[in-house]
This record gives structure tokens, C-alpha cells and sequence, in this order.
């Protein structure tokens, strides 16, 4: 047999590398959202272990796809409900403050992260377009995180308060700068703001897509810069860096 | 950390709440917090100011999550916490 890219793994293995069905690898083939490197006459799959190791590792690719054209994800990184993510983001708090020179802004990592995460889930309760959830993926030896979901976006959500906003960038806009005052009309709003506060404070880099706009934030920077995305996608999409 | 999470602690707060005095402060500790999150905060101490006001004192707000999020709390809900 002919290996390309180092070891070539059986479908089991390489189902269980990647914490996914046989089934599920063989959808993906079919799907081509992730080919085996040879298949034989026989039918019989075999991957290379470096793809695997990038598949495993591409974790902002992957949420992005998902996010826009609900292709497949690692289920670990699939949280449905709240309280699956609210688990995960406990897991990868523990992981993170194992981590010494990071101790000072762990919990700052944490508070950014289940904002936007919880953002998701409060923003489109009941009202999920087709897939409920977020993709909650991470890597504390990269130092990133990734997280997005399928849901309505910012712009719809906000229209519910502000039905004159017209585009995602004003939207985005408004999300991350406009401080909603008091507990009316719904106490809620707020957690972009926060994310903005600490990412130009500390040294934790934030990416945010939703819709067709994106900005991104880092320390000591003014000012939010709009900007439009390449690829829009109807929910949002986040990169967290630190 | 979520606000659902905060709604929850501070219903179960209630009975709690019921027996402070006219005169009493309502002291919140945060020694020992990890990871301190606005939306939780909001839902927490957004309720006790409304009903206590200047009488919640805060101890221990070193941790950067507390701080940060006291800051943005402070700003919505135009309220200064005290702080011991």
C-alpha cells in the first residue's frame, strides 16, 4: 500500500482519535467534508495520521464551516445546552488555570469566553434557526479558543430593541460600544461590552464575526473598527487569543 | 456565570434577604471566587443595589474577573459600590 503523509490508520483508529463514530467518518467521506487518504477496492479506509492531526488541530476552520454551512464537528466540542457548555467552559477553566504565567488573566479568559458563549444561548432561546447550540472548541497549549453558533445573529436580536438598525456592521457596533442602562427593556445586552473592556486592557485578542461584519480587538487599541467579512454567516462567530 | 445561573442565586437569596433590617449592610464576600462574570453580576448585585443600595459592601474584589466586572456593573446601573 502506497503511504502518503506518514502512518496510514484503520477507520477504527482513526475513529477513535477524532471521538467520532465509524459511522460518522463514513458519512464524512460520502459528505467530503473529510476524505480518506486511500480506499481500497475492497471499500476498506485508511487515513493519514498527520491529516488527522490538522484535522484535530484546525479548530477555528472548523467552527467557521459549522457556523456556516453546519458541516460536521467534533461532538466533544458541540454543546446543545446551556448546561453542556457551562461543563465544558468549567473543564477548560480548570485546564487554563493549571497554566502559571497565565494565573492573572485566567479568570478573564473564562468571563470573556461564557459571555460570548452565554450570549448565544440567551439571545436565541426558543428561537434557534435549525441546529441549537455552540461550538465550544479549545487548544490552551495554542492558546486559543473558538466559539460560534448557528443562531440569528446580532443583527436580528438587537432589531427586537432597536428595530431601526438596518446592517450587521451597525449592529456589531452598537453590541460591542452601547452600554444598555438600568434593567429595561430587558436585562441583558451587556457581555459584548465586557468582552471589549478586558480584550483592549489585558492581552487577550478577540476576533468576532456576525453576520457579514467582524472586528477585532486587542490590548491598547480605540475605537471599534467595523469591518466586512469575507465570508458572512447568519450567527456569530469568535476566535479568542491569549 | 450565566445570567440564568445569577437569576437563580439571587431568587435563592430571597428568604435570606427578607430578614435584613432598615439599618443592616448586606456584605458580599469574594474570597475564593475563580471567575466572576457581569451577566451573573448584573442578575446578583444589580438586584441587591436596587434594593439596598449604598448599605452592600463588597470584600475582597482583588481577582481581575470581580474587578472588571464590578467596573462595567457600576456603569450600567449608575451605582457606585462600596468597598471595604
Amino acid at each position: 500500500m502506497v503511504r502518503e503523509n506518514g502512518k496510514l490508520v484503520p477507520i477504527g483508529e482513526a475513529a477513535r482519535r477524532l471521538g467520532v463514530s465509524v459511522d460518522t467518518l463514513r458519512r464524512w467521506d460520502t459528505g467530503g467534508y473529510l476524505k480518506p487518504t486511500v480506499k481500497t477496492a475492497a471499500g476498506y479506509r485508511f487515513y493519514s495520521s498527520t491529516k488527522l492531526d490538522f484535522f484535530l488541530s484546525d479548530l477555528a476552520s472548523a467552527g467557521l464551516e459549522w457556523a456556516d454551512k453546519n458541516t460536521p464537528i467534533q461532538p466533544k466540542a458541540y454543546c446543545e445546552r446551556s448546561s453542556a457548555f457551562q461543563a465544558r467552559l468549567d473543564k477548560f477553566s480548570k485546564e487554563l488555570f493549571e497554566i502559571k504565567e497565565l494565573a492573572d488573566i485566567a479568570p478573564l479568559i473564562v468571563a470573556v469566553c461564557g459571555e460570548i458563549g452565554n450570549n448565544s444561548f440567551d439571545h436565541n432561546l426558543g428561537n434557534w434557526p435549525d441546529v441549537p447550540g455552540v461550538y465550544f472548541a479549545y487548544d490552551t497549549a495554542k492558546r486559543l479558543v473558538v466559539l460560534a453558533d448557528r443562531g440569528r445573529g446580532i443583527l436580528a436580536t438587537l432589531r427586537q430593541v432597536r428595530p431601526e438598525l438596518q446592517t450587521d456592521e451597525k449592529a456589531l457596533e452598537m453590541a460591542f460600544t452601547e452600554v444598555v442602562s438600568g434593567r429595561a427593556p430587558e436585562a441583558r445586552g451587556n457581555g459584548l461590552k465586557f468582552v471589549r473592556r478586558v480584550s483592549t486592557k489585558y492581552p487577550i485578542h478577540v476576533a468576532f464575526q456576525g453576520g457579514s461584519a467582524k472586528l477585532e480587538l486587542e490590548q491598547d487599541e480605540r475605537g471599534v473598527h467595523i469591518l466586512q467579512a469575507a465570508d458572512p454567516i447568519r450567527g456569530c462567530f469568535a476566535i479568542i487569543r491569549f | 456565570m450565566s445570567r440564568d445561573a445569577g437569576r437563580e442565586a439571587f431568587l435563592s437569596l430571597q428568604s435570606a434577604l427578607q430578614s435584613v433590617s432598615a439599618t443592616e449592610l448586606v456584605e458580599v464576600d469574594f474570597a475564593g471566587v475563580q471567575v466572576f462574570s457581569p451577566s451573573w453580576g448584573d442578575e446578583v448585585l444589580g438586584g441587591l443595589a436596587t434594593l439596598f443600595k449604598d448599605r452592600v459592601v463588597l470584600h475582597n474584589t482583588e481577582n481581575l474577573s470581580v474587578k472588571e466586572s464590578l467596573s462595567l456593573l457600576e456603569k450600567i446601573h449608575g451605582h457606585k459600590f462600596k468597598q471595604a
